[in-house]
C-alpha cells in the first residue's frame, strides 16, 4: 500500500503542469547565466591571447569552478536563482496536499488508504520534486559550462574565488573542485527537498494555497534579515550558505547540517503528529 | 453609491483577511527600526562631538535605503538589502490574492447585478492603493511610536554623521519636500504601482507566477540601476541627492503614475472580455 501510495505521489509530482513550468523557469535561468558566461569568456579570452605574454591576467578568473551557476556569487542569474529557490522548489509539488485538502480529494484517499501511507508518500514526493528542480540547473550548468570554460583549479593567492581555511570543505574545493561543486549540488539539492517539505507541512496549519507555496520564502527571508544583523560570525541563512562561494562570511559545516536537521526534524515531527491524528472530516 | 458599497465591502473583508499580516509587519518594522537604534546606541561613542541628534527622518532612511548601486567586480558577491525587499515584497503578498479570489466567490454575483463590470475593476483598483497606503502607514506608525517611547525627534530635519556612518550614504541637503518624495511618496506610489501591475497580470497568469515575477522585478532592481527597474525610485540610495547619475524624483513619479494609469485602464479593458465564471 505504501509502495503503490508512493508511485502515485510521485508520478502526480512528476506529470503536472507546474512542475513543467518551474523546469523551464529555472533551466532558462541556467541558460541565460551559461550563454552571458560563455559569451564573456571568448571575449577574454581573445584579451588573452594577445596580451599574455606581457601581464599576468589571471586565467584563473575564468575557471569554471567560479562561474559556473552555484559560484558565480557577483552575478544576477546565480544572485535570483538562490534568492527564488524557496519559491523554486516548492512550485513543482509542495502545494499539492493543500490543494487537495481544500478540493476534498483527501477525504476519498483516506477512506481507501492508511494516513500515515498516504501523508508519508506525500512527504516523499514533495521532497523528491524540491531536490530535483534545484539539482537538474546546478548540474546542467557545470556540466555546460565545463564545456566551455577551462578546469583550473583556484589558487588562495588571488582575490576572486577563494574562500577561508575555516569554510566548510575549504581542502576539498583547492584539491578536488569538481568533488566540491558535486557536494554543494547535492547539498543544495537537500535543501530544496526540505524546503519543499516545509510547504507541505505547513498545509495542515493553512489552508490557503499560495499562503502555504510562499511561507518558507518569507521565512528564509526572515531568517537572512536575522544572520544580517545579529549573527556576523558565519553564514547561517541558506539563501547565502547554498551558494558555493561565500557571500558575506565563512561557512560553516555545523551550522549547514544543524539547520538541515532542524529543518527536518521540525518537519517529519509534525508529519509523524498529524500521520495519527490528523481528522480529515 | 454601488462602488462606494463595493469599496467599502472590500476594505473590510480585504483587510480583516490579512489582518494578521499587517499585524506582524508593524512587529517586524518595530524590530528592524529597533535593531538599527540599538547599533547607533553602540556607537554613540563615535558621536559625541556632534551636536546634531537622531531624527525619524534617519530612521526612514534606513527602512528605505535600498542598495547602493551595484558593479560585478570579480570577488566581490551580492547581498541583497533584505530590510527593503521584506517590506515591498510584503506590500506585494497582501494585495495578492483577494481581487481574484473575491472573483471566483462572491465577486460573480456582484457584478451579475450590478451589471457593470469595470465598477467591480475599480473598487479592486482602489483596495489595492488603499491596502498599499495602509501597509506603509503602519510603517512609518511603527517608526513613530518607537520614536515616541525613545524621544528621537520628530521632525524633517535629520543627523548627516548618521547617514554618512551608518547608512553609508553620502545625501546631499535637501528639502523638506524632498525629503518627504524620498522617504513617503516615492516609496508608496512604487508600490503601489507595483501591485496595480500585479494585479493587471492576474488576468493570465496564477496568482503564484505573479508575485514571482514580482519578486524577480524587484530582486532585479536593487541588481541594476536602471529606471526600467521602477524599484530604484523607491531606494535612497539611488537617487539623485545620493549618486550623481541616480533616479530623479520627477521620473520616478511620472513613471509610477503612468504605470498605475495604464494598468487602471488595461484592466478596464480587459474585465470587459474576461471569463469570470472560469475558476483562477
Amino acid at each position: 500500500m505504501q509502495i503503490r501510495a508512493l508511485k502515485t505521489e510521485l508520478k502526480k509530482a512528476c506529470c503536472n503542469r507546474m512542475t513543467v513550468v518551474a523546469l523551464i523557469m529555472v533551466l532558462a535561468l541556467m541558460l541565460y547565466h551559461a550563454v552571458t558566461v560563455i559569451i564573456n569568456f571568448n571575449l577574454f579570452y581573445s584579451y588573452y591571447e594577445s596580451k599574455t605574454e606581457i601581464e599576468n591576467l589571471m586565467i584563473t578568473s575564468e575557471s569554471v569552478f567560479c562561474h559556473w551557476l552555484g559560484a558565480d556569487v557577483a552575478s544576477f542569474p546565480t544572485s535570483a536563482f538562490f534568492f527564488l529557490l524557496s519559491i523554486f522548489a516548492v512550485l513543482p509539488y509542495g502545494w499539492s496536499l493543500a490543494s487537495e485538502m481544500s478540493s476534498g480529494y483527501t477525504k476519498n484517499v483516506l477512506s481507501r488508504t492508511p494516513r500515515k501511507a498516504y501523508l508519508f508518500a506525500k512527504y516523499i514526493a514533495s521532497f523528491i520534486s524540491g531536490a530535483l528542480i534545484i539539482f537538474i540547473p546546478l548540474a546542467l550548468s557545470l556540466l555546460i559550462l565545463a564545456l566551455f570554460l577551462p578546469s583550473m583549479g583556484m589558487e588562495s593567492i588571488y582575490p576572486y574565488g577563494t574562500i577561508g581555511q575555516g569554510c566548510m570543505w575549504a581542502e576539498i574545493y583547492y584539491e578536488h573542485p569538481y568533488v566540491y561543486c558535486v557536494m554543494y549540488i547535492l547539498l543544495d539539492s537537500v535543501y530544496g527537498g526540505l524546503i519543499a517539505t516545509i510547504s507541505t507541512t505547513a498545509s495542515f496549519f493553512i489552508k490557503n494555497k499560495v499562503a502555504v507555496v510562499l511561507i518558507p520564502f518569507f521565512i528564509l527571508l526572515l531568517v537572512d534579515y536575522i544572520d544580517a544583523n545579529f549573527l556576523m560570525s558565519g553564514e547561517y541563512s541558506p539563501i547565502k550558505f547554498l551558494q558555493a562561494l561565500p557571500v558575506a562570511n565563512d561557512c560553516y559545516g555545523w551550522a549547514v547540517g544543524l539547520i538541515a536537521v532542524a529543518i527536518f526534524a521540525g518537519t517529519f515531527g509534525v508529519l509523524l503528529y498529524e500521520g495519527k491524528c490528523y481528522e480529515v472530516l | 453609491m454601488k462602488f462606494y458599497k463595493m469599496l467599502r465591502y472590500d476594505l473590510k473583508n480585504g483587510i480583516r483577511q490579512k489582518f494578521w499580516i499587517y499585524l506582524l509587519f508593524f512587529v517586524i518594522c518595530f524590530i528592524f527600526i529597533g535593531n538599527f537604534y540599538a547599533g547607533y546606541i553602540r556607537r554613540s561613542n563615535e558621536f559625541i562631538d556632534e551636536t546634531a541628534a537622531l531624527t525619524i527622518i534617519n530612521l526612514l532612511f534606513y527602512l528605505f535605503q535600498g542598495k547602493e548601486a551595484f558593479s560585478p567586480e570579480l570577488g566581490n558577491a551580492f547581498v541583497f538589502p533584505v530590510v527593503w525587499l521584506l517590506i515591498f515584497l510584503l506590500s506585494a503578498y497582501v494585495t495578492l490574492d483577494y481581487p481574484f479570489q473575491n472573483l471566483n466567490e462572491q465577486g460573480i454575483q456582484v457584478i451579475t447585478r450590478i451589471r457593470k463590470r469595470k465598477l467591480w475593476w475599480l473598487s479592486k483598483c482602489a483596495w489595492v492603493g488603499c491596502c498599499t497606503i495602509l501597509h506603509f502607514a503602519l510603517c512609518y506608525l511603527a517608526v513613530a511610536i518607537f520614536c515616541m517611547i525613545f524621544r528621537i525627534d520628530i521632525s524633517f530635519q535629520y543627523a548627516e554623521y548618521v547617514n554618512a556612518d551608518i547608512l553609508d550614504m553620502q545625501l546631499e541637503q535637501c528639502t523638506r519636500a524632498q525629503v518627504i518624495m524620498l522617504v513617503i511618496i516615492l516609496p508608496v506610489m512604487t508600490s503601489i504601482a507595483i501591485n496595480i501591475f500585479q494585479l493587471c497580470m492576474g488576468f493570465f497568469f496564477q496568482r503564484i507566477y505573479c508575485f514571482l515575477f514580482i519578486s524577480v522585478v524587484l530582486f532585479a532592481s536593487t541588481y541594476f540601476h536602471t529606471p526600467v527597474a521602477i524599484g530604484n525610485f523607491a531606494m535612497v540610495k539611488r537617487s539623485i541627492y545620493c549618486v550623481e547619475n541616480g533616479m530623479r524624483l520627477t521620473d520616478g513619479l511620472f513613471i509610477t503614475c503612468a504605470i498605475i494609469v495604464i494598468g487602471i485602464l488595461f484592466g478596464c479593458i480587459m474585465i470587459k472580455r474576461f471569463d469570470i465564471l472560469k475558476k483562477i
